[in-house]
């Protein structure tokens, strides 16, 4: 069964996190997660390498006979030796004198060195490896000058001009302040409704304006959050929370869905226009006529009363008594519609 | 609020209450980030997590929010600016407009609305506008092929969401936040009134579905196609730099705190405890902390969720929603429905 | 913002500002060889954690991060995509170069088609040698780079100085 599986997980993470939180056991419970856990906090713990762990090379000076195995050997070809032969006095009293290769430079370039160890091999008594302390420095140690340059030549064209050029990124640009739009509704409601509706209608006018289809679908999620904002402060809590969850979180969410599908291009749109002008402003008049001529017929200088509020339980009880039929008539219409939807979705 | 020996006027009200809800998103990332997404995620990881800021860590994530302030603020050349701009905000103010209905005692809430859980339930689904606006407005086939995705997801769990709370809603027979909270303290169980009702006895399948569809809608993991970084780079917020990067982590962490609250409410008894007369005025005082100390425990489980389970895949997502949440959760209203009438 | 910009602050908010930086350095990771088994080791195991010094490997998109660490054998087809990336993350940013390959071309210092060190294209702010360094050298760079974060003149930083590593 997958969900017994899924509370074994479960209880793989939980039991970790409780060995980890209090490692002397539940029946001691004092947090103790620095001994719980397997971290090794570095700055403040080192850990101990392990014996065969391999370091930085260390060099004992004084052996070293300059015999340049080592750095014949080195695959990265990263160590530089330089040396002269010198007299050293006899060894017993009237003996000859010996000459002796004394070592004058052994530097390892540790930017290329790899900790190999294969250097150590010809000669395991003159380095010493692992030296015991894996570095990180700020600059590769063994930037070399002088007899290296050769090989430096390499890289000698780098230079940081380019990485500066790229360094010196334009300032960022002032942030812009978002309108915020939060309605203080109710501080006085002829206010609030004179602000909700001035910016209705500009968001309508901007809706129908643009050339964006974006962002004509972002100016009605506006206008649309604008009659919520209406009804609510009419006291009509019900009917503003259904407006913004069926229209805004699901219709235009559709709306945007079905054009960032769709539509690949950001910004304005050639043929978002209309040749048919004149007719689109004849017909908006006269849908503006008819509401206007209806609200005014029909309520007149009529004042709304003072507390309008209605409960979702009045809205509910009208709804189940007073408006049965009609619901159960819309009701039937979209169940309708839903299985007219899914029948012709199912033919393809 | 409570009852104050001075009486402040409406306006002054509003204002006092707005600036707690303003604090209260960042403060609630905060905790959350640190307590679960730091520390909790770590030890379940058998490490330690941020130490090194403050003692255990516990400034890291203010020092995360001094250092967005100060990064370039970067819009995408062919971006479309102000939708750019303005997703962040959007999803921020979706945030901010689920804690104004969610009670932190008798009154200690912003607005006590009738129709509270219906509220939530719509403004939680506007965030959806801001993050599709974020995927378009970056101009980033990731982010659209986030936004996209993360559209489908949340429509898909609003239902689940919706349907998981309607069993409480038959059962406290109000949509009013606070009384559902009354209810549950007022409930007997089995004729003893002694610690009230919770409904997580009746409704655990409601729980359940309930705390899944949350994480769905906060697109965290398991159900995190959205921001999906091995698949979609960072989804919607690919291109989001600074503090609008900052916004929509805050956006996620101060929902998930509002969604645990609500689910305490829902299901566990919202500021209430056991033992006190709920009509007492001491709930507007203790309430708060109640509050806190359950939405701890709600969010525990959503995040202990969240780092058990690796990524599910996005026909998985709609599946499980569809096919497994949705019936469900349709069974358990009528279940719930049944039993109502019955008994 | 504009304060930040312009670098006129008050020697406390910088310091303020340094310490936010220095503790939170989401690290986007530019794996490319065998060293970024070494920095999965560093940034994934419990064993470093390297999340403890506020080194938070979350972001997905070099939008979100403070920091990359460049880890692996550089070549010159790769060098474009690295400049891009360099240039998609936000100021402030820092770069740690993690190997001999991404330091000076490693072991393939004489190949034709290695790069021989980032820094032939981005600024490096700390080079942690080693083929590979053990994660801990890794961690080691970390706090070299935090130990600069944090006493970094924001004024040098916006006027677009370059900055001199230590
Ligand atoms: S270090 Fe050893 S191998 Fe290298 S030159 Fe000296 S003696 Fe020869
Ligand atoms: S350890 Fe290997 S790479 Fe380093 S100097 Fe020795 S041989 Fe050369
Ligand atoms: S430095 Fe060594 S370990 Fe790292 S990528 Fe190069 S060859 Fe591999």
């Amino acid at each position: 069964m997958r969900g017994i599986g899924m509370l074994k997980g479960m209880g793989v993470t939980g039991r970790t996190m409780l060995r980890t939180l209090f490692p002397d056991g539940l029946r001691k419970p004092v947090p103790a997660p620095s001994r719980g856990a397997h971290t090794v906090q570095y700055p403040h713990v080192k850990e101990a390498p392990v014996t065969r762990a391999r370091g930085v090379i260390g060099l004992h000076h004084d052996n070293c006979t300059v015999c340049m195995l080592c750095a014949r050997e080195c695959p990265d070809w990263c160590i530089y030796i330089e040396g002269h032969k010198e007299l050293a006095p006899p060894r017993r009293p009237g003996g000859k004198p010996r000459q002796r290769a004394k070592i004058d430079r052994f530097d390892i370039d540790y930017a290329l060195c790899m900790y190999c160890g294969i250097c150590v091999e010809p000669r395991v008594r003159v380095l010493r490896a692992p030296h015991r302390r894996p570095a990180a420095r700020r600059r590769p140690a063994g930037r070399l000058d002088g007899d290296g340059a050769a090989l430096r030549d390499l890289r000698a064209g780098r230079q940081r001009q380019a990485a500066q050029a790229s360094r010196s990124v334009p300032a960022p640009s002032p942030p812009e302040h978002s309108p915020v739009t939060v309605l203080g509704a109710l501080v006085a409601q002829n206010i609030a409704f004179g602000v909700i509706a001035a910016i209705m209608v500009f968001a309508a006018i901007r809706l129908v304006t643009t050339r964006n289809v974006v962002h004509a679908a972002l100016f009605l999620v506006v206008v649309l959050g604008g009659v919520a904002a209406l009804f609510l402060l009419m006291g009509a809590e019900f009917v503003g929370i259904t407006q913004i969850l069926v229209y805004i979180g699901a219709v235009v969410v559709l709306f945007l869905f079905g054009i960032m599908l769709t539509r690949t291009r950001i910004g304005d749109e050639e043929g978002t226009d209309h040749a048919k002008r004149l007719p689109a402003v004849l017909a908006a008049a006269l849908v503006a006529t008819v509401t206007i001529y209806a609200v005014v017929t029909g309520f007149g200088d009529a004042e709304l009363p003072a507390d309008t509020r209605t409960t979702t339980a009045e809205v509910a009880d009208s709804i189940f008594s007073t408006y049965i039929v009609p619901f159960e008539a819309v009701s039937v219409l979209l169940l309708a519609a839903l299985i007219g939807a899914i029948v012709i979705a199912r033919r393809n | 609020m409570w009852t104050l020996a001075i009486e402040l006027a409406y306006w002054q009200q509003t204002a006092i209450k707005l600036v707690v809800v303003a604090l209260v998103i960042p403060t609630a990332a905060l905790i959350l980030g640190y307590v679960f997404l730091m520390k909790m995620m770590s030890f379940m990881q058998s490490r330690l997590g941020p130490m090194e800021a403050g003692p255990y860590g516990t400034l890291q994530l203010l020092a995360d929010g001094v250092k967005f302030l100060q990064k370039e603020d970067v819009f995408p050349r062919r971006a479309d600016r102000y939708v750019f701009a303005l997703a962040p905000v959007v999803v921020l103010v979706s945030t901010f407009l689920l804690y104004v209905v969610l009670p932190m005692g008798p009154d200690a809430v912003v607005s006590s609305l009738d129709a509270g859980l219906f509220f939530v339930l719509a403004v939680a689904s506007l965030s959806v506008i801001g993050v599709l606006m974020a995927g378009w407005g970056s101009a980033n086939k990731y982010a659209l092929m986030g936004g996209m995705r993360a559209a489908g997801q949340l429509i898909a769990y609003e239902l689940p969401l919706v349907l998981a709370a309607i069993g409480v809603v038959i059962q406290a027979g109000t949509l009013d936040l606070n009384k559902i909270v009354l209810a549950q303290a007022n409930g007997e169980l089995f004729g003893w009134g002694g610690m009230g009702f919770p409904y997580i006895l009746t409704q655990f399948l409601g729980f359940a579905i309930f705390l899944v569809a949350v994480q769905a809608e906060l697109t965290q993991p398991p159900f995190d196609m959205p921001v999906a970084e091995s698949e979609i780079v960072g989804g919607y917020q690919v291109e989001y730099t600074g503090f609008r990067f900052l916004f929509f982590f805050m956006g996620e962490f101060g929902t998930a705190f509002a969604f645990a609250g609500i689910a305490s409410v829902l299901f566990l008894g919202g500021w209430y405890v056991p033992g006190l007369d709920p009509a007492s005025g001491w709930f507007n005082l203790i309430g708060p902390f109640v509050m806190f100390i359950k939405i701890m425990a709600v969010s525990a489980l959503i995040f202990w969720f969240r780092f058990t389970f690796p990524r599910l895949r996005e026909d998985q997502l709609q599946k499980l929603a569809w096919k497994v949440l949705i019936p469900l959760a349709l069974l358990n209203i009528v279940v719930t429905g049944v039993l109502k009438v019955l008994v | 913002m504009g304060l930040v910009e312009s670098g006129k602050m008050p020697a406390p908010l910088t310091k303020l500002l340094n310490i936010g930086r220095k503790y939170s350095l989401w690290v986007y990771q530019w794996g490319l060889a065998c060293c970024a088994i070494e920095m999965g080791a560093a940034f994934g195991s419990p064993r470093y954690d390297v999340m403890r010094l506020g080194v938070i490997p979350f972001p997905a998109s070099p939008r979100q991060a403070d920091l990359v660490v460049v880890s692996g054998t550089v070549t010159d087809k790769m060098v474009p995509s690295i400049l891009r990336l360099y240039e998609q993350m936000p100021d402030p940013k820092y770069v740690i170069s993690m190997g001999s390959c991404a330091n000076c071309g490693g072991p393939y210092w004489d190949s034709y088609s290695v790069t021989k060190g980032i820094d032939q294209i981005i600024p490096v702010d700390v080079y942690v040698p080693g083929c590979p360094p053990r994660p801990e050298a890794l961690l080691e760079g970390i706090v070299l780079l935090q130990e600069r974060i944090a006493n970094e003149d924001m004024t040098a930083r916006w006027k677009g100085d370059p900055i001199v590593v230590g």
